[in-house]
C-alpha cells in the first residue's frame, strides 16, 4: 500500500498531514478575507442604495442562481464523498466522484455563462459601460458592477478548484493515494468547499435579496 | 483517526439542499428587513454544515477550528464597522453620489 512521501522535518506522516492541513486552513482564511473585501463594497452600497439593490437583484434570474446552488452543494457532497472512499481503500471510486464533482463544475460554468450571456443582450453591462433602459441611475450601475466582480471572481476560483480536483483525480485513478497517504485530495476537497461556501454566500445577496 | 459513515455526507447533503430550498421559497414571500436576516441566517448554518461535515472541523485539530474563529472574527468587524459608519455618519451623501463626467452626459 502507497504510504506517500514523508519529508525529513517530519517524525510521522500525521504530523505531516497536520502542518498540510493548518497551511491549507490558513490559505482559505485569506481567500475567504480577499472576498470580503467585495462583501464589504456590497454591504456599504447597500445600505446607500437600498431600494437600487433589490430593484437590480430582480434582473437575476432567480432560478438559475438557485439550480446553481443546486449543482455546488452535490458537487461538495461528491467530492467530501470522494475523500470518504479513498479513506476506504476505493481509490478508483474516489477518482470517478471527483469527475463528477468536475462535470459539476462545467454545469455551474455554464449556467453563469449563459446568465452573463443575457444581461449582455439586454444591456446590463459593469460600471459606465451599462445601457439597460428598465433601471437607470448609479445603484443599479454599482450593483451589476459588484456582481460581475463578485461573480467572475468566483468563477475564476470554480476554474482553480476544477483543475486541482482534475490534478488529484488522476492520482486517485492511478492508485498514488491510500488511507494512509491521500493529503493531496485532502487539500484539493478543502478548497472546493471554501468554493461553495462563497457561493452560499453570494447567492442571497445577488439573487435572493429582491424587490 | 475514526472517520464518519457516508450516511452522514448523505444526511448533510440533504439537509444543504433543503435550507437552500427553504432559502428560495422565504425569497419569495416578502418580509420587509427580515428578508436579509432570513437569507444570511440559513447561508450561516449551511456554511456550519458545509464546515464541521464536509471540512470535516469537528474531526480536525482545534488549531484548524482557531484560524477559521479569527477570520470570521475579522469579517465581521471589517463588514459591521464599514456599515456602522455609514449608518451613522450623517454627513456621508445619502443621495446620489457625484457622477462622472461620462455618467452625467448620458
Amino acid at each position: 500500500m502507497h504510504e506517500g512521501p514523508l519529508h525529513p522535518q517530519f517524525e510521522d506522516l500525521e504530523r505531516q498531514r497536520d502542518a498540510a492541513r493548518l497551511g491549507m486552513w490558513a490559505f482559505l482564511g485569506s481567500e475567504a478575507l480577499l472576498f470580503t473585501g467585495l462583501f464589504v463594497l456590497y454591504a456599504a452600497y447597500r445600505t446607500l442604495y437600498p431600494d437600487a439593490f433589490a430593484a437590480a437583484a430582480s434582473l437575476n434570474d432567480r432560478a438559475l442562481g438557485t439550480i446553481n446552488t443546486f449543482i455546488l452543494l452535490t458537487s461538495s457532497f461528491t467530492v467530501a464523498l470522494s475523500v470518504h472512499e479513498v479513506r476506504l481503500g476505493r481509490a478508483r471510486r474516489s477518482a470517478l466522484l471527483l469527475l463528477a464533482s468536475i462535470l459539476l463544475g462545467f454545469v455551474f460554468l455554464g449556467v453563469k455563462l449563459t446568465e452573463y450571456a443575457e444581461h449582455f443582450r439586454e444591456g446590463i453591462f459593469p460600471g459606465p459601460s451599462y445601457r439597460y433602459e428598465g433601471l437607470r441611475g448609479f445603484g443599479p450601475r454599482i450593483f451589476f458592477t459588484l456582481y460581475f466582480l463578485m461573480t467572475g471572481l468566483h468563477a475564476l476560483h470554480v476554474i482553480a478548484g476544477m483543475g486541482m480536483l482534475a490534478w488529484v483525480m488522476v492520482g486517485a485513478w492511478q492508485h498514488r493515494y491510500s488511507p494512509l497517504y491521500h493529503t493531496p485530495l485532502e487539500l484539493g476537497a478543502l478548497y472546493w468547499h471554501l468554493v461553495d461556501v462563497i457561493w452560499i454566500f453570494l447567492w442571497p445577496c445577488l439573487y435572493l435579496m429582491h424587490a | 483517526m475514526r472517520h464518519a459513515s457516508s450516511l452522514r455526507y448523505v444526511i448533510v447533503w440533504l439537509s444543504l439542499m433543503g435550507l437552500a430550498l427553504l432559502s428560495f421559497l422565504l425569497s419569495g414571500t416578502h418580509h420587509g428587513a427580515f428578508d436579509i436576516v432570513f437569507a444570511l441566517v440559513i447561508a450561516l448554518a449551511k456554511t456550519t454544515l458545509v464546515a464541521l461535515f464536509f471540512m470535516e472541523l469537528i474531526e480536525h485539530r482545534f488549531i484548524n477550528t482557531m484560524v477559521v474563529l479569527v477570520s470570521a472574527g475579522l469579517i465581521t468587524l471589517l463588514l459591521s464597522l464599514t456599515v456602522a459608519d455609514i449608518v451613522t455618519r450623517h454627513t456621508f451623501p445619502r443621495g446620489p453620489v457625484p457622477t462622472t463626467p461620462q455618467a452625467a452626459t448620458r
